[in-house]
């Protein structure tokens, strides 16, 4: 029953002596196997590569060397980081052979400390997607329900984790694509502060948005991955330099003293199920002794176009290096070096990617730059403001992490209610706060839902041990989905 | 307040570098003048007296520069695995003079 087990505790288990590091490894590379033809979470399974690292630890174990924080933990790494010598797609045909020239920070970091990196995972093309349809590959589905989407853009990193395909995952969170694929697959995600962690190596969609943040089984193993990869490199100038903190030590036992904002007036978009799983929610951070208040995040409401103005001008900018000259795919209908820009770009994106390009190239352009460009911008202070006043009243602020539990494949065609998908994660980032999403229940056909918890900047320890309390007082079963709960041997 | 029409696409899709089939333009076009639309609603909020905000690092939070100084970089070989095409160690593109476009 090793899938069972929390990422803490098989590493425990492999300090023991419980398991080698190549039967764990052997038995999650079986697993996945067995589960990815209805589960799709992976675009690419590094069987060798997790070999190999294990057959290392376990040497490093037999001659009792010093084993890192992650020793023996089975994990996955969204497909938009680098691992040197592996292929980096992105989701898309755009780079479906780039070989990644060197490993991401966050890699480096989850090597160093001895995880075992089993493959990478489905993604939106470029991160651009809720859903995890618009993978230009397939895409994935949902382990509560294979209907349904795991939501996204990290949708195959928190369906691995949901179904037990590894037990840590890499997830990218530029409007709320660690938080809501976590809430729609019953995982636990969390998006740091903006800076805490590096984006070197990342492929950058929005370079003001972007943070890689962990998904995994629980709050603690959060906790744990946090110690890895939050910390600052001198590749990433936006990495903020503070000093190494515990996630995982003095965790709360109670939230007394603790304020909560609830944005109730904002959170009236709700839809009932959520609506009435988010009230429970509260009910039990106040029976953990917080005291609850109203904040006001009515602002939120321009949270949607802020965004699609914003990611759209730096990602129009941020794609004006996929031109087919150095690397990704070069058309071979191409005769001319215009060929080669226009042509290539025609061939590797695929709609949702140019669509962005063109609306952000658009709001950027002369004559329209003060119009939606700087507007948004301006709107983007005044969320800022916003939450700033907000935590003058309370320690975090706690709202629903979506709209609604997940959503069947191909349900939402309308591009503006997909983009809603994001409407509560979105001001975390805009904010450049730390947020988690932790499971908070079911709906009545046992899909998942997620309740999430705001931080003031930096506060990321303070969110985590609140949801980590919020984890232990919330009750419900199952814990796995029914589908999955099994040895697959 | 936005005119977006066929020919604005048309336009941005050359600024874009950017060429979309037939079919694809109109659900394109369909698309963004929605979501254009959808963004006016900015317009709503007063912000005559607010400073564009292009990072959220732009205060206190700001991480000093690092030394201008060389640090690790790629090798040639490594820089070139990802080159469609190349010539003694070098990135071959066609010629850009007298170019006839193909498209």
């Amino acid at each position: 029953m090793m899938y069972r087990l929390k990422a803490h505790e098989l590493t425990s288990c492999f300090l023991k002596g419980t398991y080698s590091a190549i039967e764990i490894t052997q038995y999650f590379l079986k697993r996945i196997k067995k589960i990815q033809p209805q589960v799709k979470a992976f675009l690419s399974i590094l069987e060798e590569r997790a070999l190999t690292k294990a057959a290392l630890l376990d040497k490093k174990r037999a001659e009792k060397k010093p084993l890192g924080k992650l020793a023996g933990v089975p994990i996955a790494i969204k497909d938009n980081m680098h691992i040197a010598g592996e292929i980096t797609t992105c989701g898309s045909k755009m780079l479906s052979n780039y070989k990644a020239p060197f490993s991401s920070c966050v890699v480096k970091f989850l090597e160093e400390e001895d995880s075992i990196i089993l493959g990478k995972t489905n993604i939106d093309e470029f991160a651009m997607g809720s859903s995890t349809e618009k993978s230009a590959f397939f895409p994935s589905f949902n382990p509560w329900d294979l209907k349904c989407s795991p939501g996204g853009s990290s949708g195959g990193s928190a369906a691995a984790i949901a179904a037990k395909l590894a037990l840590l995952s890499t997830g990218t969170d530029t409007g709320g694509s660690t938080r809501q694929p976590a809430a729609l697959c019953g995982v636990a995600g969390f998006k740091p502060t903006y800076g805490r962690v590096s984006r070197h190596g990342l492929v950058s969609l929005a370079s003001s948005l972007d943070q890689i943040g962990p998904i995994a089984g629980c709050v603690k193993d959060i906790g744990l991955m946090m110690e890895v990869i939050g910390r600052p490199s001198k590749y990433d100038a936006t990495t903020i330099h503070l000093p190494l903190e515990s996630f995982t030590t003095n965790m709360f036992t109670s939230l007394k003293g603790k304020t909560l904002g609830v944005p109730w007036k904002f959170l009236e978009n709700l839809k009932n199920a959520t609506s009435k799983n988010f009230e429970e929610g509260v009910k039990i951070l106040k029976d953990l002794q917080a005291k609850i208040i109203d904040v006001d995040l009515n602002i939120l409401k321009y949270s949607v176009a802020v965004y699609y103005i914003l990611l759209t001008a730096e990602a129009s900018t941020n794609f004006a290096r996929f031109d087919g000259i150095r690397y990704g795919l070069r058309s071979k209908n191409a005769n001319t070096i215009d060929d080669v820009y226009d042509l290539s770009r025609k061939e590797g994106f695929g709609s949702e990617v140019k669509k962005r390009i063109l609306l952000g190239s658009y709001v950027l352009s002369s004559g329209y730059k003060d119009a939606y460009y700087k507007k948004a911008q301006k709107v983007r202070q005044l969320i800022i403001n916003a939450h700033e006043k907000a935590f003058q009243k309370c320690d975090f602020i706690i709202m629903s992490t979506a709209p609604a539990s997940c959503f069947e494949i191909g349900a939402i065609q309308d591009p503006i209610e997909m983009y809603y998908q994001d409407l509560f994660t979105m001001g975390a980032n805009l904010a450049g706060l730390p947020a988690i999403s932790i499971p908070s229940g079911f709906d009545d056909k046992l899909r998942p839902f997620g309740l999430q918890i705001i931080g003031p900047r930096l506060h990321d320890v303070n969110v985590i041990k609140a949801g980590h309390l919020f984890e232990t007082a919330i009750k419900f079963s199952p814990e796995i989905p029914p589908l999955f709960d099994k040895e697959f041997l | 307040m936005s005119n977006f029409d066929n020919k604005t696409l048309i336009h941005l899709e050359k600024l874009c570098r950017i060429t979309c089939t037939e079919e694809e333009r109109e659900k394109l076009l369909d698309g963004l003048q929605k979501i254009i639309c959808y963004v006016e609603q900015l317009n709503e909020v007063d912000t005559s007296k607010v400073k564009p905000c292009s990072s959220v690092l732009e205060d206190k939070y700001a991480s000093p520069l690092r030394k201008d100084e060389p640090c690790e970089k790629l090798s040639r070989d490594l820089f070139l695995q990802n080159v469609p095409e190349q010539i003694n160690f070098m990135v071959k593109i066609p010629p850009i003079l007298n170019q006839t476009k193909t498209s």
